[in-house]
């Protein structure tokens, strides 16, 4: 199991961060994604592991101020 | 004992009210205020307190202006804040009103970078004025908060925030305000920041559109990463952008940065324990 913004979602061996971001549905083109506490930079999403317990944290940049 | 009079030592006869020190110290007054909250002059004043004592209408020097301001504050938060610098990333709708809500309270420092100038749709929300159109946001916003509070020390950059001036703008601050309108630039800065400074703690303000909800609006913390807003309501079309509610994000990044400098308010936490 992980856990993606406090809510559990099933893992799965060698699950990327992009399969976490898959797994939630999220489509919106600006993320930051912090696996356990650690930033995860874009152009590492697709090879980035996730281990199996991780607390995952997907913030979506969107526009206004 | 001792106390403060309009912060400066005074040294007064124990148990001594405060009409007395009135009338030794400012004869003229009639707004007295004793650690932070207006008082009775009969109320009698203890070692420590800081009492300040103000003429109605009265025009104060500069360096009385910056006690007498700070009359409301809770004793002890305006020295503190005084030292600090923080910088603001973007002065629109979040970032003049964050701007004007810590030029009120003191902060020493504040470093601000905008590209861009005052045009009529700003006003439906930005802390601009309609004599300001056209003018460069960053002078324009320096020269309201010289006429708040001529104590702040205001730093304006008039360029647009890019990853290779991020470090230059932004180095020296405390705390860093993302207030952009765009998320592809609210993500080229806090890219930037983790690459330059990830400790820096950086304030994000994300999802404020529309009206009403106060209820979803909020902040979360995460390291040193704070984002205040709904994390929902992006601006777009039929999701327009208006004073009150891109205020009261702005309002919750300025309260942050507060926290973040000052700590949690012991006060506060006092009281919700005794309610539990």
């Amino acid at each position: 199991m992980l856990k993606v913004n406090g809510q559990q979602i099933a893992y799965h061996d060698g699950m990327t961060v992009t399969d976490v971001i898959r797994a939630m549905k999220f489509n919106f083109p600006l993320l930051i994604v912090k696996v356990d506490g650690v930033y995860v930079p874009r152009d590492e999403y697709s090879n980035r592991q996730v281990p199996d317990g991780s607390e995952v944290e997907i913030i979506h940049l969107i526009s206004g101020g | 004992m001792n106390i403060f009079v309009n912060e400066r030592p005074v040294t007064v006869e124990a148990d001594a009210t405060v009409a007395l020190v009135a009338t030794l110290c400012k004869p003229d007054a009639d707004i007295f205020l004793c650690n932070g909250a207006p008082v009775p002059t009969t109320t009698r004043l203890q070692e420590g307190d800081r009492l300040v004592l103000i003429r109605r209408g009265e025009i104060p020097t500069p360096e009385e202006l910056d006690v007498l301001m700070a009359a409301r504050h809770t004793p002890g938060v305006h020295a503190r804040l005084k030292r600090a610098t923080v910088g603001i990333a973007g002065c629109g709708g979040l970032g003049s009103t964050v701007a004007v809500a810590l030029a009120r309270v003191g902060i020493g420092t504040l470093i601000l970078a905008d590209f861009d100038v005052v045009e009529p749709s700003n006003l439906n929300r930005q802390q601009f004025f309609v004599d300001q159109i056209g003018q460069r946001k960053v002078e324009a916003l320096a020269a309201t908060l010289a006429r708040i509070n001529p104590a702040v020390r205001v730093v304006p950059h008039a360029v647009r925030v890019v990853p290779d001036n991020v470090a230059a703008l932004f180095g020296p601050v405390d705390v860093l305000v993302e207030a952009f309108d765009r998320a592809d630039q609210k993500a080229m800065l806090f890219e930037t920041v983790q690459r330059e400074f990830p400790d820096k703690p950086l304030v994000m303000g994300l999802g404020m559109a529309g009206w009403g909800r106060n209820d979803l609006l909020g902040v979360r913390r995460s390291g040193s990463l704070s984002i205040c807003g709904d994390d929902l309501a992006e601006a777009g079309p039929h999701a327009g952008l208006m004073a009150p509610r891109v205020g009261v994000v702005a309002h919750l990044q300025a309260n942050q940065v507060m926290e973040i400098l000052l700590g949690p308010d012991p006060h506060i936490a006092r009281l919700e324990q005794a309610r539990r």
